[in-house]
């Protein structure tokens, strides 16, 4: 299972949910109005990254 | 507010418009060839996500809980920038295999195992019930707040049957009026798309609504709120350790559910009909859910502001256009609230009427003979599969989701497929993960999950005694459903989320590494580990093992161009006839991959016989090309051959090198042998040869002393000479024709007179009345003593008359003791030539005859010398 292709990606998402908490931690620092904007700009600015890297090349 | 017979026609209407447009699709292949070429029909079908409980309970949750609605959605978005890698390989799978299911699916990974495939069917029945009795309750209770019926008491017996009524009637229409080998419905995928943008119009146009119709903006709206509010609006839950331990595990829960729950898994798997579309999947799905997700504060925020009861959070959605009293909106929202229910009810029942009948229904008719009649009703088995499912779910919506809001019973269904996880993750990227481990891993995550999650629903519902939950199975505190082994720090989905995946990890990861897997599980397991290997041309393994599909005369065409290089043209294409001969492909229009291989295999081994092995190798490697397509196929032969042989490459070569060296070891005894062989034939035949030579040795010994009895018998020496000559003429191992004679010498005049003949021609008897001495065959024995052989009529033969057929002679002069008797003659076939065993043996038979003639001379002289002697002592007597 190491020597998959996929696996550093594993390794990615795992380190994603671990460094997750302090996103968090993060997020409580901020006022209300900035955590939503904190969230929903991550979040759209994850959605521009998989349009680009996923975008279909013709 | 509505009337009842108003919101059941909009209801109606909508779901006619929606079965008109699945109909129109359905029958018009121009548009499902163009919808199916779009990949946002696609991406939309899999926003099927968003249920009632997103459109409802994520405002209700927000309302109580503040951001901790925000995982269930967060969730999915991180785990779609995987789908490139994992949902492609799946989709690769589902084409190679043709997977109707997510039971379908791990089952045919673990060995096709019937087992496995009824404990996934199971766990997503126990799963999906649940959360179909969740859509059900919202649409009843949209229903009863539109027309302004109770919300404490909802008209199940009314409203709540019709709804489930006419939803088991659209859900067969939709998507089981006939069965479909593929499972694929582009009606119904296009009614969905159409759904989850009615629901996305309707949030978004309510969301607008609050935030810029009744106030000025997000500013104003937050501004309208006390700020303990608005912080508790915008915070995860209560801020405390385990909010954040929640939030983390309902998202770790919903970037399973994603895609392995039953009805995401069809959408996104089994109603896929291009990889390409997961591209803009992989965006578009993300981005409607932060739309879906934009107007959720906002709109909990603005229930709030209006005064809207704390416990009516769930329908904040729908109660406020209906308390500003904006029809047109409140009848969009319900719509909006309507289509998110039905779409997820009509693709879930579908989904699990599919497995349902699949691998319950039809294991259980194969094995009661009674029940074979059901093979042929397998269409209105579904049907009844479909009714079935929505009956019990609308008795659980009825009798068991009163006490629990709509996002913990959605959970439950979470949590379910979340057990799916370890035998896909496994299967999908670990060779040893086997049947039994699967199975030991899906039962004991489906009891834990049971035990956890279920058990408390039912005890809080009546259906079991409530101290189970409070005091433990058998009173054991450890085994309280909700505080396993004492673990009681966590809520409810973290409990059971933690418990069920661990025990059914622990016992996939255990099961797989300690028992045994099977050789054909372990083929499987390659398949589905390197499905990312293969084509995404549509080859499948069994074309490529075994289907032909490489063009035949393009590649002959190849190997000629190749071999024109070194014979001239015919001879190339016989060469290439002979090759493909041999391999049996003469008759065939298209090549398999292992064809092909064994084709250029024998292409080098015939050119490396000319030109020599590196060579031929460079030359093939010069002239000869593998497309992609072929090149996928020949990987897959080999893969499949390590599959077959359980080996890792460094194994393999490892392997090869041994049965090389005992190859070559085989060779050389095989030469040794075949030595022994040739030196054991060439004893025999020497044997034989003796053994030929004894038994003429013997024949002739017995013919000898036949003829000695002969001259011992009291006869004239003509009938004796006769009897001899027949006698030899007729020898079994002398190639003599029935035919011959003997000469009597004359030794004064030097001539041979004929005395005794067998079958010789008038012509000859006359011609050979008396031969001189050294005149024609039998005159040459006479002067010369020696026995004289000719193989046809030759310059030798003086006596010869017209038409005389060919023959051969042996001439034998009988002589005794040096002094000439006469001759035998006899007759062989043409050609015959003469050997030493033959003249030996003609040698003895002249002397014995040799003997007789002079006894007969010696008698005929002594009677003579007596009648002389007589004359002498009576002369008178003249």
């Amino acid at each position: 299972m190491l020597e998959k292709p996929e696996f550093p990606v594993l390794v990615f998402i795992a380190g994603l949910l671990f460094f997750g908490w302090p996103l968090m931690e993060v997020a409580r620092a901020l006022p209300p109005g900035g955590r939503l904007l904190y969230f929903f700009g991550l979040w759209a600015i994850m959605i521009v990254v998989n349009a680009v890297i996923f975008r279909r090349v013709r | 507010m509505f009337t009842t017979s108003t919101v059941l026609l909009i209801f109606l209407l909508y779901m006619a418009i929606l079965f008109g447009i699945a109909q129109t699709v359905e029958r018009t292949p121009r548009i499902a060839s163009y919808l199916s070429r779009r990949p946002w029909v696609y991406a939309l079908s899999i926003t099927v996500y968003c249920t009632s409980w997103t459109f409802y309970g994520s405002v209700g949750l927000a309302s109580r809980e503040g951001l901790a609605y925000l995982p269930t959605y967060l969730g999915p978005s991180l785990m779609i920038g995987l789908w490139w890698l994992l949902l492609r390989k799946i989709v690769r799978i589902k084409e190679q295999r043709n997977i109707t299911s997510i039971a379908d699916f791990i089952s045919a990974r673990y060995d096709r195992s019937q087992g496995v495939a009824m404990i996934v069917t199971l766990i997503a029945l126990l799963g999906t019930l649940p959360y179909i009795a969740l859509q059900l309750k919202a649409v009843v209770t949209s229903f009863s707040i539109i027309t302004g019926g109770s919300v404490s008491n909802l008209d199940w017996g009314g409203i709540g049957l019709w709804t489930t009524g006419l939803m088991i009637a659209f859900t067969v229409l939709f998507g089981a009026r006939r069965l479909d080998p593929t499972e694929r419905h582009q009606g119904m995928m296009a009614a969905l798309a159409v759904e989850c943008m009615v629901k996305l119009v309707a949030f978004l146009a309510v969301g607008l609504f609050a935030t810029f119709g009744l106030y000025g903006g997000f500013n104003e709206l937050f501004a309208m709120l006390p700020a303990v509010e608005l912080e508790q609006l915008t915070r995860v839950g209560s801020g405390e350790t385990g909010a954040y331990t929640r939030w983390m595990t309902v998202l770790f829960v919903s970037m399973a559910g994603i895609l392995f729950l039953p009805r995401q898994f069809h959408t996104a798997v089994v109603e896929n009909c291009d990889e390409q579309h997961i591209r803009t999947a992989i965006w578009l799905v993300p981005g409607y859910l932060l739309l879906i997700s934009l107007f959720v504060i906002p709109l909990a925020a603005a229930g709030r502001a209006a005064g809207l009861p704390p416990e009516m959070s769930d329908f904040f959605v729908l109660l406020l256009p209906l308390q500003t009293d904006q029809q047109a909106l409140s009848v969009l929202v319900f719509l909006g609230g309507l289509a998110a229910a039905t779409g997820m009810i009509i693709v879930s029942s579908v989904t699990l009427a599919t497995m349902s009948t699949n691998h319950l229904l039809v294991p259980l008719i194969d094995r009661v003979a009674g029940l074979h009649w059901l093979k042929r009703y397998l269409l209105p088995a579904r049907w009844v599969a479909i009714a079935a499912v929505l009956l019990i779910s609308y008795l659980f919506a009825r009798e068991l989701t009163g006490g629990r809001s709509l996002v913990n019973i959605g959970m439950l269904g979470f949590c379910a497929a979340l057990q799916f996880v370890p035998a896909i993750v496994g299967g999908l990227f670990w060779l040893k993960g086997n049947k039994a481990g699967a199975l030991m891993g899906l039962g004991l995550g489906f009891g834990v999950w049971f035990y956890t999650l279920m058990v408390p629903l039912l005890a809080e519902s009546g259906q079991l005694p409530i101290r189970v939950v409070t005091e433990g199975l058998w009173g054991l505190s450890g085994l309280r459903p909700e505080a396993l082994f004492g673990l009681d720090r966590f809520d409810s989905v973290t409990h059971s989320a933690f418990w069920s995946l661990f025990f059914n990890a622990a016992a996939y990861l255990l099961g797989s590494v300690l028992l045994p897997q099977k050789k054909s599980e372990l083929e499987l397991a390659s398949a589905y580990v390197h499905a990312l290997r293969y084509s995404a041309l549509g080859v499948t393994r069994e074309a490529a093992a075994e289907g032909g599909q490489i063009d035949k005369a393009e590649k002959l065409a190849e190997a000629q161009q190749l071999l024109s290089h070194y014979f001239s043209e015919k001879i190339a294409r016989g060469k290439i006839r002979q090759i493909a001969e041999g391999l049996g492909v003469l008759e065939k229009q298209a090549l398999s991959a292992g064809e092909l291989l064994r084709f250029h295999r024998e292409l080098e081994r015939l050119l490396a016989g000319n030109i020599g092995t590196a060579a031929s190798h460079k030359a093939m490697k010069q002239h000869l090309s593998y497309s992609e397509v072929e090149h996928e196929q020949v990987s897959h032969v080999y893969a499949a051959i390590l599959a077959n042989l359980k080996l890792t490459p460094d194994e393999l070569l490892e392997r090869i090198s041994y049965f090389e060296e005992r190859d070559r070891i085989q060779r050389e005894h095989a030469h040794e042998l075949e030595a022994r062989v040739v030196e054991r034939e060439a004893e025999i035949r020497a044997r034989k040869q003796v053994e030929k030579k004894l038994e003429k040795t013997l024949q002739s010994q017995s013919l000898l002393n036949e003829l000695l009895r002969i001259t011992l018998e009291p006869v004239s020496l003509k009938e004796a000479l006769g009897r001899a000559l027949a006698l030899v003429s007729r020898s079994s191992w002398l190639p003599t024709e029935p035919r011959g004679g003997v000469f009597l010498a004359q030794e004064g005049r030097r001539q041979l007179e004929l005395f005794v003949q067998q079958g010789l021609e008038p012509e000859i008897q006359s011609l050979c009345q008396r031969i001189d001495y050294g005149h024609c065959v039998c005159g040459m024995a006479a002067s010369r003593q020696e026995i004289i052989h000719t193989d046809a009529v030759g310059p030798l033969h003086a006596n010869r008359f017209a038409g005389m057929k060919d023959h051969g002679h042996y001439a034998v002069p009988i002589c005794y003791e040096q002094r000439l008797q006469g001759v035998m003659i006899l007759y062989l076939r043409q050609g015959h030539q003469q050997t030493q065993d033959e003249s030996d043996f003609l040698e003895a038979v002249a002397n014995v005859l040799g003997g007789l003639i002079q006894r007969d001379q010696a008698q005929k002289a002594l009677v003579e010398s007596e009648a002389r002697q007589r004359s002498l002592i009576q002369p008178g007597s003249d």
